[in-house]
């Protein structure tokens, strides 16, 4: 057992102490990757609860519920930013990376404390797939808002097809991950390869509207 | 175990929706940048993410019942995905077609009525059932608006007859005696194929003779709502011919939708 909530304080300590000495865009990623650390125990909290509460094992926990809860979670604050505050599209952007790279480092540090960080190979592999994963769905999920947004269709169906796709995308990762064997691999291998095809996507949408 | 020859629908299902997202990809995204488009790459998107849960979880844990997980959502994303698509078409009001919809309420009622007795899972039917409903009606306010090209009054009478019948044949299976399930279980999936195979005739000819786009789609969707009706209501055999089924009325819908937008 790990005491999540005092690692999260002991690391959100020194972060929130920066904000009050940097401004502008390094404040506003700081302030969202702290939300995004927040995000994280929250979902831990509420996974375990539906956990306990249905009978599901801690495998099953991890595996069937926490991909629902946790992009659920992430949609709060990146919800939350894109209705309340209504940023411009890249500030948008650099927001909902936070948030994820919050969420993937918070998970990656609990992790750590939980199973050991003596196999700096398999550390490196997890760092770049949870943390490329968590970046992935949630920047995939805020450049479909985005669409969402400039095609006037932003509404509750257009915001639950995409979470529901970041559900999916996630909960594959985590089936995929949960036996050892070619299924991990391809596990691991699915959100760089994601990350790449969006970034294709991106590149190539930019360039059309710039064309246009 | 199973063999290979169980997944083939499978695999026949991910070819056809790369197919559909690599094509959406290179020409529509780029050309019309199509909202209908764009919703139906998410519909699909959803129905491959699924398909491959799917497989992955059969595949690593062969033995057992899978709980409730993401591969759910991802059908509810689906038919939120088609409703969608389908909303953007719509032109009249709700109240032109209101006695479709309180059918197509009634029969949703129905299948959810029918899913929960089967597998005992009432929180994912019903709210299956809720999005699932959602994108019927809408539906059912396309074929209304189309309903001289694609399915006429008398045409929709017989469905709704085939409807009940089925609902009738599954729903007696769990008070008829057992040495007479079989029939009941046979004669519904007697109905669900005729219809299946007009619809899929329907369409095909709908694309041939290039009738209007909004016909085409009303027909192609028509035929995907009825393909996975006959999915959920199937086992076995029948299962992997209305996952097939399933497969090519996404292709035909892609085919319809792509007219739509003039590509």
């Amino acid at each position: 057992m790990i005491y999540a909530e005092n690692i999260l304080i002991c690391i959100a300590i020194p972060l929130f102490v920066s904000l009050l000495f940097v401004r502008g865009e390094v404040r506003r990623y700081l302030a969202a990757f702290l939300f995004g650390m927040g995000v994280c125990l929250l979902a831990a909290y509420i996974s375990s609860f539906l956990g306990d509460t249905v009978g599901m094992t801690e495998n099953d926990t991890a595996v069937y519920l926490s991909p629902v809860v946790e992009e659920l979670m992430k949609l709060l604050p990146l919800g939350f930013f894109t209705v309340m505050i209504a940023p411009k599209e890249r500030r948008q952007t650099m927001l909902a990376v936070a948030v994820g790279a919050g969420f993937a480092t918070f998970e990656n540090c609990c992790y750590i404390l939980t199973s050991g960080a003596e196999n700096l190979g398999y550390i490196l592999i997890r760092g770049f797939a949870v943390g490329v994963m968590h970046i992935m769905s949630i920047l995939a999920l805020s450049m479909w808002f985005l669409i969402a947004k400039r095609l006037k269709v932003f509404n509750f169906s257009s915001i639950t097809v995409g979470v529901s796709i970041a559900m999916i995308f996630h909960g594959l990762y985590n089936l995929l991950v949960s036996k050892p064997g070619i299924s991990t691999v391809l596990g691991f291998l699915m959100p760089p390869l994601t990350a790449l095809l969006l970034y294709l996507l991106f590149r190539r949408l930019s360039r059309e509207s710039v064309e246009e | 175990m199973r063999s290979v020859y169980d997944y083939i629908p499978t695999i026949i299902c991910f070819i056809i929706c790369v197919y559909i997202l690599v094509s959406l990809y290179r020409t529509a995204i780029k050309e019309g940048r199509s909202l209908k488009l764009i919703l139906f790459a998410f519909a699909v998107a959803g129905l491959l993410l699924s398909g491959l849960y799917w497989v992955a979880f059969d595949l690593l844990y062969p033995t057992e019942r899978m709980p409730f997980a993401a591969n759910e959502i991802a059908e509810w994303a689906l038919f939120l995905s088609l409703a969608a698509t389908l909303a953007t078409m719509l032109t009249s009001s709700i109240k032109a077609a209101k006695w479709e919809i309180g059918f197509a309420i009634l029969f949703m009622a129905a299948n959810v009525a029918l899913w929960i007795a089967w597998s005992g899972e009432w929180l994912q039917d019903i709210i299956t059932g809720i999005v699932f409903g959602y994108f019927l009606i809408n539906l059912v306010r396309l074929l209304k608006e189309t309903e001289k090209e694609s399915l006429t009054v008398p045409v929709r009478a017989v469905i709704a007859l085939f409807c009940v019948m089925i609902v009738a044949a599954n729903a007696a299976t769990f008070f008829v005696p057992e040495s007479l399930t079989a029939r009941h279980d046979l004669a519904a999936y007697i109905l669900l194929s005729i219809v299946e195979g007009y619809l899929m005739i329907r369409v095909i000819l709908s694309l041939w003779k290039k009738s209007e786009p909004r016909v085409c789609v009303s027909l192609s969707f028509s035929l995907v709502a009825w393909s996975l009706i006959f999915m959920y209501m199937s086992a076995g055999m029948f299962y992997n011919i209305a996952n097939i089924c399933l497969s090519l009325s996404f292709l035909l819908s892609f085919f319809s939708l792509r007219r739509e937008v003039r590509l």
